[in-house]
């Protein structure tokens, strides 16, 4: 106890969770404004070079609801060489917006401001009470006009963000296979647009039956940014950086068959026990809110009940 | 750490007689580490905390006897911590607060009926407006200050408070414990403000603070070497230095404390201290700390 002390003040202690703050010098490359990031051409009005996607596993993010947009600048296509992680211009702007009953409460912008992987700003911009516009709060804000949703930090961005090269995770192959709702944008969209180097001859598809495809979604959404075997090395990774012996990535590669998946072949027999939800740590962990034993330990206050009981569901049925 | 170094010089007093050579330098570390969590002053965040061990605060301090009895010297407090971010990650933060110059003044021991020995010590200190506060962006330092002072109940405002000249004057009254004593502190830190130090506009800042502070604390000491120690302590937020943010739940001006704790003294000229304390409620509700303290004089 005294060791631990001692060692917590002299700070020995090394915390997977916890990550630094941001650079100051890349937090004011990013507008002090929504307004001026270039998401709308007017207020309330989305710009015409601005695509609106929705991925098709979603992040629980405590039931906020959710929209997103994609720019890439003119001319300028993803570098998709990589089907798993596909690498963004210079330029490339990704709004996620957080709203309660109708209202936004904040708008997160990650931008590619450099042609390194790791050249990523990030910011969340919260609205104002009249909803005329949204300031960038680098700090983070806790309790947006008091409803229990917190705007992170910039340098917390990191923490999810930072588990993949490409930096964006709902842009993908996977999460953009399925086909977009009228006015949002698909991965047939987007080459059909010309914005991808290497168009994929035919959507990716998740192997197994809607209970598998749906948990192993849900798996790589809300966890594989950590948990995942191919995360990049240095400044993108400073922190939430687990024992990768755990993978829940679904690459591309892997979908002939679910037991060819990373989940299957790192978690199912080890973190999951087949047929036993009950004594699976994975469930045990996503269904707590248990500081530093949480799953995922960032962006959550509340257990995604649904969520349990999918993944419940899928380790029942398991054989 | 000043309790215990008051009683080591109490105890060198008393032993003068015997003694060829009153001490005449005196240095002390004190360590808390806890959980915090604390008002803040910026609509965004209105408090700041972090979790058990990695609040922390540490006191360097040291002082020389330049006259009888009047000793003159310093403290320098470090203010390490890890704090909560918003959306559950934490960033580790190093700042120094504001250091201190003393001089304290004891008067000769006066006898209280047959047995018991009371010291007088009066005490003035001004500081030099060196407490960390960092980029706006984050506003870091200025947290792990502030969760170093929250660790303390606010019994050392002066030496958190970024953007401060502090004046302090003290005076305490100890009690020697044979077995049973006491100890009675005042304090009186006025921060006069000389810049903002990286608050945003927002952040609603006043010219001077004033957060006076009372302790009390029993003592018993059953074996010549060791003194157990229950204090409490009450902190008021007279004026603010800076007004917690409006929608703040922490924007209470009273705190008050408990600190029970034990002192030991292995040699001549050498205390160890351990104590426990806990913010009662208040603004600071949830913050609590272990102290480990060590004192030398020689």
């Amino acid at each position: 106890m005294l060791l631990a002390l001692v060692c917590s003040a002299l700070g020995c202690d090394d915390y997977f969770y916890v990550c630094p703050v941001a650079d100051p010098a890349r937090v004011v490359l990013l507008p002090a404004h929504l307004s001026e990031t270039g998401l709308y051409d007017q207020p309330g009005l989305v710009a015409d070079d601005v695509l609106a996607y929705r991925p098709a596993f979603e992040l629980w993010a405590d039931g906020a609801d959710k929209r997103r947009w994609l720019r890439l600048p003119a001319g300028a296509v993803i570098d998709t060489s990589d089907m798993d992680s596909w690498r963004f211009p210079s330029g490339t702007q990704v709004w996620k917006e957080f709203a309660e009953n109708g209202r936004p409460l904040e708008t997160r912008l990650i931008e590619k401001v450099g042609p390194r992987d790791g050249d990523w700003a990030a910011v969340a911009y919260v609205w104002r009470e009249d909803q005329e516009d949204a300031d960038a709060a680098a700090t983070g804000y806790l309790d947006v006009r008091g409803t229990g949703h917190d705007a992170p930090g910039a340098g917390e961005c990191v923490g999810c963000h930072g588990g993949r090269a490409s930096f964006v995770l709902g842009v993908s192959a996977i999460q953009l296979a399925s086909a977009a709702a009228p006015g949002e944008v698909d991965l047939a969209g987007l080459a059909a647009r010309g914005l991808l180097s290497d168009p994929p001859a035919s959507a990716p598809a998740i192997p197994g039956d809607q209970v598998e495809r749906a948990a192993l979604g849900y798996l790589h959404a809300n966890c594989s940014h950590c948990h995942n075997q191919s995360r990049p090395a240095g400044e993108l990774t400073p922190c939430m950086d687990p024992d990768n012996s755990m993978d829940l990535f679904l690459s591309v590669a892997d979908l002939g068959s679910i037991g060819a998946t990373a989940t299957y072949r790192t978690v199912v027999g080890d973190q999951v026990v087949p047929g036993h939800p009950e004594d699976s740590e994975l469930i045990d962990r996503a269904g707590t809110r248990r500081l530093f034993y949480r799953m995922p330990p960032l962006g959550s206050e509340r257990v995604d009940t649904v969520g349990i009981d999918l993944l419940s569901r899928w380790i029942e049925e398991m054989q | 750490m000043r309790r215990c170094a008051l009683a080591l010089a109490a105890v060198a007093g008393s032993a003068a007689s015997a003694a060829a050579e009153p001490a005449v330098v005196k240095a002390s570390v004190e360590l808390r580490v806890g959980a915090a969590a604390a008002p803040f002053y910026v609509d965004a965040l209105p408090e700041t905390s972090s979790e058990f061990t990695q609040a922390r605060s540490m006191i360097f301090a040291g002082s020389y006897r330049v006259a009888r009895s009047l000793w003159v010297g310093g403290r320098l407090p470090a203010a390490p911590s890890t704090v909560r971010q918003p959306a559950g990650s934490y960033s580790d933060e190093k700042a120094f607060g504001n250091p201190e110059a003393s001089a304290e003044w004891l008067t000769p021991p006066v006898a209280l009926g047959a047995r018991a020995l009371v010291h007088l010590a009066v005490a003035g200190a001004i500081g030099l407006p060196l407490a960390g506060h960092g980029t706006e962006s984050s506003l870091l330092e200025n947290r792990v200050v502030a969760l170093s002072s929250a660790l303390d109940d606010w019994r050392n405002p002066q030496l958190y408070e970024p953007g401060v000249v502090p004046l302090t004057a003290a005076a305490r009254a100890r009690i020697e414990p044979t077995p049973w004593g006491g100890e009675l502190a005042v304090e009186l830190p006025i921060m006069v403000r000389v810049g903002e130090a990286s608050l945003p506009d927002e952040a609603d800042t006043h010219p001077i603070g004033l957060v006076p502070h009372i302790e009390a604390r029993g003592l018993v000491a059953p074996l010549g070497w060791l003194t157990a120690e229950l204090g409490g302590h009450i902190a008021v937020q007279a004026v603010r230095a800076v007004e917690p943010a409006e929608r703040s739940e922490r924007s209470g001006r009273v705190q008050i404390g408990i600190e029970p704790g034990l002192c030991f003294r292995p040699g001549a000229g050498v205390s160890l201290t351990t104590r426990f304390s806990a913010a009662l409620g208040g603004p600071l509700a949830g913050t609590y700390a272990i102290g480990l303290g060590a004192a030398v004089e020689r």
